[in-house]
């Protein structure tokens, strides 16, 4: 299957900036931001046929209308004097069910995405995703960066509010990136071109969500904006982000009015409003698993029950 | 062609591929290999016997019909459809596809079925004017035959995906009211001079058991003459009526 260049643009020394779904769309959600305020205009796309189902039919008075596929689209458009281009992938091509990308589709669907890189000359790539750990939603949430080059380590410190998995509690320099945004960055580095993942705090009570968690975006995006020294209009996601607190806050206060969760759990999540750095993993994994299944009853719904219509 | 997948309501598609295949002797012609496209991580046991997942295409030579019985595939659907389509297009040299499914509904097993169909193209459509024919209208999520009538599409192939009404209460087992209005439309679009007495004793074996379990059980009764009468049945209801079916048909 294909990469289809409608045009192929005069870019010099790009950077790319990749955006794919995963938890609270952080990584996304913050490059697409930045796609759509800086008015990028697509030139290609991977054909999906090899990596995806399609999502959506339509179908009108008997006839088929349309079938459409996640988009795999690549952008450019000259962003504080650095030609940038964008891929924007709205879904992880996936083997099994799992969220992420893994195994062959996965690495295919990188090494795609670097020939595009290497035809237009990328000199960097950046991806995005979420970093889950123990803060509270009503924090600022940092970003963590991992570079696939220790050369770039010494930009990274010039970041603000960026760590690196060293500057963590508990990380030791070690950590997973799991999916695209990692793979991504491995797979780079076989091709020699330097890539940096940046990462948006998001707590772990919420990582199985399927809100969006755009107060990470936002972290991720002032980051962006530092790298191309470039204002943007964070309004829209700021609106989004207090809407979205208030559904967290409503959730939480669910989670701790419900039977058969730790009663220490109200306390752990609460008291991370204090918490000054980050911190890795879960309060124990056993209260993690209970929270979770917790959340996924929430998320069933109730019966509809004593409905009789024609 | 006529596509018909095995995992389906009713399980109207192995019911029309069989009785298809077996009143005009079709004999089986070729397979898909399935690697690629299911797992081969161990087989599935259906009715005590065990079977590896299989895409078959029979021809019934006397009607010059092809009849492909497939498993849904579960990986790389867009290889699987085009291996497909070439067999249909460069092969076979058909004239149109067709696909069956089944299509849940809130409906009586006594009420007449309709069919809802998608076709991929209107000049197709126009040809099928005449027959009782109900056009969809739906968004979402795609079934495979719609990504397979898409790609159909896609190579100038006419195809349309036939989805007769099977009542919630019967989906776990075979509906032969289903099969039989699927066939009656083969049987008139193609001059197939079908056979409908072994289908229509089916239906009747239907009717009359469940019209048995109607006089043994009174608020399964009741159900049945809500659905009737046009009414809908709330969740409990319906649970109720689907597994007093399934245990009297023995699933």
């Amino acid at each position: 299957m294909a990469i289809k260049l409608f045009s192929e643009p005069e870019l010099h020394n790009p950077v790319m900036l990749c955006g794919w779904t995963g938890i609270g769309n952080i990584g996304i959600t913050a490059i697409d931001t930045i796609r759509k305020f800086v008015e990028a205009q697509e030139f290609g796309q991977i054909e999906p046929f090899d990596f995806f189902y399609p999502n959506k039919v339509i179908i009108r008075k008997g006839l088929l209308e349309g079938l459409e596929f996640p988009g795999n689209k690549f952008y450019f458009q000259d962003v504080g004097g650095n030609d940038v281009i964008f891929f924007i992938g709205q879904e992880q091509p996936r083997e099994k069910a799992t969220p992420y990308a893994e195994g062959r589709k996965g690495y295919e669907m990188a090494e795609l995405v670097l020939d595009v890189a290497a035809k237009f000359g990328c000199r960097r790539i950046y991806t995005s995703g979420a970093a889950v750990t123990q803060i509270h939603h009503s924090v600022t949430p940092q970003v963590w960066a991992v570079p696939n080059n220790p050369a770039l380590i010494k930009e990274i410190r010039t970041y603000s509010n960026t760590v690196l998995m060293s500057d963590i509690e508990g990380g030791g320099g070690q950590g997973f990136i799991s999916g695209l945004n990692g793979l991504m960055l491995g797979v780079a580095e076989e091709r020699n071109i330097d890539a940096v993942c940046l990462m948006g705090e998001i707590p772990y009570y919420l990582q199985g969500m399927q809100w969006p968690y755009p107060k990470a975006s936002m972290s991720v995006i002032e980051v962006f904006a530092e790298i191309f020294n470039m204002q943007i209009d964070l309004m829209q996601l700021e609106q989004l982000a207090k809407k979205i607190e208030k559904k967290i806050n409503g959730f939480l206060q669910t989670i701790y009015e419900a039977e058969g969760v730790p009663p220490d759990l109200k306390k752990h999540i609460e008291g991370l409003k204090h918490t000054k750095q980050a911190r890795l993993g879960p309060i124990t994994e056993e209260e993690q698993k209970k929270i979770v299944e917790h959340i996924d009853e929430l998320f069933r719904g109730e019966e509809d029950s004593g409905k009789r219509h024609v | 062609m006529i596509i018909c997948w095995d995992e389906d309501a009713g399980r109207i598609g192995p019911e029309v591929a069989r009785y298809l295949n077996e009143q005009f002797n079709a004999i089986p012609v070729g397979d898909i290999c399935p690697i690629d496209f299911f797992t081969l991580a161990g087989v599935a046991i259906e009715n005590d016997v065990a079977r590896l997942s299989r895409t078959r295409l029979y021809y019934a030579e006397q009607k010059n019909l092809l009849i492909l019985q497939s498993a849904s595939p579960q990986f790389q659907h867009y290889k699987f459809f085009t291996a497909v389509l070439d067999l249909a297009e460069h092969y076979c040299r058909i004239k149109g596809l067709f696909t069956v499914n089944g299509f849940v509904a809130s409906v009586p097993h006594v009420a007449e079925r309709r069919i809802l169909v998608v076709f991929n193209n209107e000049d197709f459509q126009k040809q099928f004017r005449s027959y009782s024919l109900q056009n969809m209208d739906y968004e979402g999520f795609p079934a495979i035959s719609s990504y397979l009538l898409w790609m159909a599409k896609e190579r100038n192939i006419s195809a349309v995906s036939l989805w007769p009404e099977i009542p919630f209460y019967v989906s776990s087992n075979k509906d032969p009211q289903a099969v039989k209005a699927v066939v009656n439309l083969f049987n008139d679009r193609f001059q197939l001079d079908f056979d409908f007495d072994e289908l229509n004793e089916q239906v009747e074996l239907q009717n009359t058991k469940i019209e048995h379990l109607r006089e043994e059980n009174s608020e399964i009764d009741e159900s049945l003459r809500n659905l009737e009468s046009g009414l809908s049945l709330n969740e409990a209801e319906q649970i109720n009526l689907a597994n007093a079916v399934n245990e009297l048909f023995g699933r």
